[in-house]
This record gives structure tokens, C-alpha cells and sequence, in this order.
């Protein structure tokens, strides 16, 4: 599972490189979340530096959205590998939706350690968020 | 299931407390995430009630940190200052002083590289409220 160098979004037998994880809505599960997320990072050969990255930009999105989770429910973690980059989406059920406020440690943290991140609702009751991280690509001051 | 994923998330952070002449040290272990960072605050805010001018957080046995644990620090740093204790910091991981400058937090904190300097120090912070309220009496509780 970590010893590949090079993996396309869809490899030779035809297989996407897409991983869900579902875990229960409960902060105790996050550091789950957070060791699966590095070790799908490290297919992608990312750095030991943007590991960490998005282990924590991962983290802190969960953590915003625990925050509004229907208890009983499940978090989504949905990750997709593509050549250079990965992207995850993690999404919960919500009582109502909160625009996470620009400044919220969390919310800092989280921008600043993904390339791209953006929340989103379709629903009044589903919130998620998707982050994006490259590998290689310089991390904003 | 839950109940046990919650009793194993808080013993993922451990601290460790020694008492010096006018100096509490504290060592923090493990992740500090949202599922440890209530224990942890709880337990930080515990010590202030025995604490007296100095209290020195030994930050080195920190596999972990998210912005809630930022939150905690950021707590307790305006409680030891309203009491007029000196915090200070030992050995933060390069991430969490990454974290910490995301945040724009670096300069509210005093950090020492190592335990031994952090006791040596002769630095005061500033007390914040000098008429506030004191905590119950030194060293009471």
C-alpha cells in the first residue's frame, strides 16, 4: 500500500483510485482518520512534510464538522488519488448549516496547510468540506 | 463501541506534573486533538490552582497538535496571566511552532528549547489584571 512511486487516478487494470472510509460522528475516531489519510497520502510519494499537511488540514476539517454533526450519524471521508494530487471530502448530517467562520484557529490552519479548500452545502441538513493538496507544491507563507 | 473509542481517546494524552520552588512543570503527552483537548484544559486549568510564578508546559512528548489544542494554550495563557504566573513553553514540535505562526499566536507565547532553559529563565510576563480576582489563595486548593 506505500511502496508505490507513481499512481494514476485509474491504474492499468482499470481500477479508480478512490478510498471511502465512513466512521461514526464522534471526535474519539479522528485520529483514525488521521493515520488512513497518511498512508493514502504516501502513495502519492508525498513528502513526510505534506503528509503531515494534510493529516492535520484533514483533522482540522473533520473537527469543524463534528462540531455540527447529528449524533448517531456517520462522518464521510471520501479520498481521491490522481497522479500529482489528492483530494478529500469529508462530509456529515447537520442540523442546519454554519458557514465556518474565517477566524477560527481551524479554519486558518486548514487553509493554509491545503492548496485548495472549499465548504459546501447542498442541503440544510448535509454540510462537507473538500480540500485539495498537490504533491510539490509550495505551501503559502 | 463508543463508550470504548472515547475511554481509549482520553488515554491518548497523559501529563505528567512536578512541583519546584515556585515552578510547576507540566509534560504533556500524546494527540491533542478535539477528542483530548476538554480533558487536557480541564486538567491545565486544575493546575493553576496549585500553581505559583512560574508554569512551564513541556510541550517535547507532543506526538499531536490541532488548533483545539492551540485553543487550550491560548486559554490558559490568558488565565496565568490574569493571575500573574508566568507561562512558558518547552519544546513545541516545528509543526505545532508552524501552527502557532499560522495563527499568528508566535509572539504570544515565551518558548525555550529545553526544560532546563525554561527553568532557568529569569523572564516575567506581563499580569493582565493586576485587580482581578486571585484564584483562591497561593498555592491553595
Amino acid at each position: 500500500m506505500t511502496e508505490e512511486t507513481e499512481t494514476p487516478a485509474v491504474d492499468l487494470a482499470g481500477i479508480r483510485d478512490a478510498v471511502s472510509v465512513r466512521l461514526p460522528a464522534v471526535s474519539a475516531y479522528l485520529s483514525v482518520l488521521r493515520t488512513a489519510t497518511a498512508g493514502l497520502a504516501a502513495r502519492l510519494d508525498f513528502t513526510l512534510d505534506q503528509i503531515e499537511d494534510l493529516r492535520i488540514a484533514v483533522d482540522e476539517a473533520c473537527a469543524m464538522l463534528l462540531r455540527q454533526a447529528v449524533p448517531g450519524t456517520d462522518l464521510v471521508a471520501e479520498f481521491e488519488l490522481t497522479g500529482q494530487e489528492m483530494t478529500v471530502r469529508v462530509e456529515v448530517n447537520t442540523v442546519g448549516v454554519t458557514v465556518p467562520k474565517r477566524d477560527d484557529f481551524a479554519w486558518m490552519v486548514l487553509t493554509a496547510l491545503a492548496d485548495d479548500v472549499d465548504a459546501t452545502s447542498d442541503s440544510p441538513d448535509h454540510m462537507a468540506i473538500v480540500l485539495r493538496k498537490r504533491r510539490g507544491a509550495a505551501r503559502p507563507a | 463501541m463508543t463508550a470504548t473509542a472515547h475511554s481509549r481517546a482520553r488515554t491518548h494524552a497523559r501529563l505528567l506534573a512536578a512541583c519546584r520552588p515556585a515552578h510547576t512543570v507540566i509534560g504533556i503527552h500524546g494527540e491533542i486533538d478535539i477528542a483530548t483537548s476538554p480533558a487536557l484544559r480541564m486538567r491545565l486549568r486544575n493546575a493553576l490552582q496549585w500553581s505559583e510564578d512560574v508554569l512551564i508546559l513541556d510541550l517535547s512528548g507532543v506526538s499531536f497538535c490541532d488548533a483545539s489544542g492551540l485553543a487550550v494554550l491560548v486559554g490558559i495563557r490568558n488565565r496565568t496571566r490574569q493571575f500573574g504566573i508566568t507561562l512558558r513553553l518547552v519544546a513545541p514540535s516545528p509543526r505545532m511552532v508552524d501552527l502557532l505562526r499560522i495563527t499568528g499566536l508566535e509572539h504570544g507565547f515565551t518558548i525555550h528549547p529545553t526544560l532546563s532553559s525554561a527553568i532557568a529563565s529569569r523572564h516575567r510576563d506581563p499580569v493582565s489584571r493586576p485587580d482581578a480576582p486571585h484564584r483562591g489563595g497561593r498555592g491553595g486548593v
